[in-house]
């Protein structure tokens, strides 16, 4: 690899020795990427102190061609800190399941800039101080399209199995396990299937392609965002394999 | 080389302390081996001695070596100043830096990516604490990272209401530092916590 410069988002980090760390990045040109930052906690560190959960900084790093050892940081330039999602304790939250969601859901030492802009613009969006019933929609769209980017996006317009698009107007049956919706006609007995309303599968697939910063102004019907919250919620399970350890902190609407 | 048994279990236990790695291990090992007999005996003695000698303090959760510690039945203390850390040796950081209140040790820091929830915190002994009516004011002194604010909030919304004033460490440049040498988090931090400068400008 050589010397490397690209933007980074903070994943993880460990302390290694007395001075030193080991942090964990979502870089826009390698994709996750651990980097060892030798001395940061010394009083006059120069390459920017520790790294904090989520910071987005320009990094350059260093690693020998051919070696497996750890890449060495080289330089590292805060762009944000997120000082005001960090007052709050809804967004702080919100930002761990961010955490959870790319560290689960992103490749190892591979390209991922449509992913990476996603996660800068959701902090973006956060970060701006948006009424608290546009975060539900925010963190649907952050969800939906880091799904949707990763290759796991369900099938929300038409029949998993024969393809057939539904009504609209209609109850669906979407069973995650087969990987979104499944026709009256299509589905085999008793299955693990919900239902789900025609608008709310065709506002999860259209939140999975809108930018989050476009959504401060947005504010569901609250009957409507908690039937699709419930459902990414199912089907992010059936990617992850597991539950979730970062709830999505929102309380349930009411109507 | 085949490791003597003895040596390879020695160097095994002491990779499972943090921050230890086999090199590290290995030199460690190797310097016991060669140190005086009286060395060697009084770190085994002091391991050995360490779980029966200490326990936590039932009122502010520090390690100790009795319940009530020293610090929480010394009577020349301000009792009414509660400093709240996250880990024991943040106590002893604040003793040195002169810190003439009590404390209360959180055992730990909210963090659900750890798997760690503010039920899993010493906080509703704080509130318990506070609500008994001795404490006038609150001091949160969680570390300055993402973990220590998200548990600074969860403080300040556990004794909402309660009577007390509730304040948190400021944070920025640190003290025998140079602007030059601070990060830009440290230096927006100082910022955001400027304080007013008796008698200058208006
Ligand atoms: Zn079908
Ligand atoms: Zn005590």
């Amino acid at each position: 690899m050589g010397r490397v410069t690209t933007e980074a988002l903070a994943l993880r980090r460990t302390p290694f020795g007395e001075t030193s760390q080991i942090a964990e990045f979502l870089t826009r040109s390698h994709g996750r990427l651990s980097v060892i930052l030798k001395g940061v906690h010394r009083p006059r560190a120069r390459k920017g102190g520790g790294v904090d959960l989520l910071d987005h900084s320009m990094l350059t790093w260093f690693s020998r061609r051919n070696s497996r050892a750890m890449p060495q940081l080289v330089e590292r330039r805060v762009l944000s800190h997120h000082p005001k999602l960090r007052a709050n304790v809804e967004l702080l939250q919100i930002g761990e399941f961010l955490v959870e969601l790319l560290r689960t859901l992103t490749p190892e030492d591979q390209p991922v800039p449509r992913v990476f802009d996603l996660a800068v613009a959701t902090l973006q969006a956060l970060e701006a101080g948006p009424p608290s019933q546009a975060l539900g929609p925010i963190v649907l769209a952050a969800q939906g399209g880091i799904l949707r980017l990763g290759g796991f996006e369900p099938v929300l317009d038409r029949c998993v199995v024969c393809e057939r698009r539904p009504e609209a107007h209609r109850m669906l049956r979407c069973d995650p396990g087969r990987g979104g919706i499944v026709c009256a006609g299509c589905r085999e007995g008793r299955d693990d299937s919900f239902l789900l309303s025609t608008t709310a599968a065709e506002g999860l697939r259209r939140l999975a392609r809108t930018d989050p910063r476009e959504l401060e102004g947005v504010a569901l019907p609250a009957e409507l965002e908690n039937s699709m919250r419930r459902a990414s919620e199912r089907l992010l399970v059936q990617v992850l394999e597991r539950q979730l350890r970062c709830r999505v902190p929102l309380r349930e609407r009411v109507a | 080389m085949a490791v003597p048994p003895a040596l390879a279990r020695l160097v095994d236990a002491l990779k499972r302390l943090p921050g230890v790695g086999t090199r590290t291990a290995e030199r460690l090992a190797f310097h016991l081996l060669r140190a005086p007999h009286d060395e060697t005996h009084e770190l085994a003695e002091a391991l050995l001695a360490l779980q029966d000698a200490v326990v936590a303090c039932s009122t502010c959760h520090n390690l100790a070596e009795s319940d009530p510690c020293s610090l929480c039945s010394d009577p020349d203390r301000e009792h009414a100043r509660l400093l709240v850390v996250e880990q024991p040796r943040d106590v002893t950081a604040f003793e040195e830096a002169g810190w003439k209140g009590l404390y209360h040790v959180l055992l730990g820091h909210v963090s659900p990516l750890e798997g760690v929830e503010a039920k899993d915190l010493t906080l509703s002994a704080l509130v318990d604490r506070v609500s008994g009516g001795s404490v006038s004011e609150v001091i949160v002194a969680t570390n300055p990272d993402y973990e220590g604010d998200a548990t600074a909030l969860h403080i300040v919304r556990a004794l909402d209401g309660q009577p007390v004033q509730v304040s948190r460490i400021a944070r920025g440049v640190a003290s025998g530092s140079a602007i030059e040498y601070s990060n830009s988090a440290m230096l927006s931090d100082a910022l955001a916590g400027r304080v007013n400068l008796e008698g200058g400008g208006r």
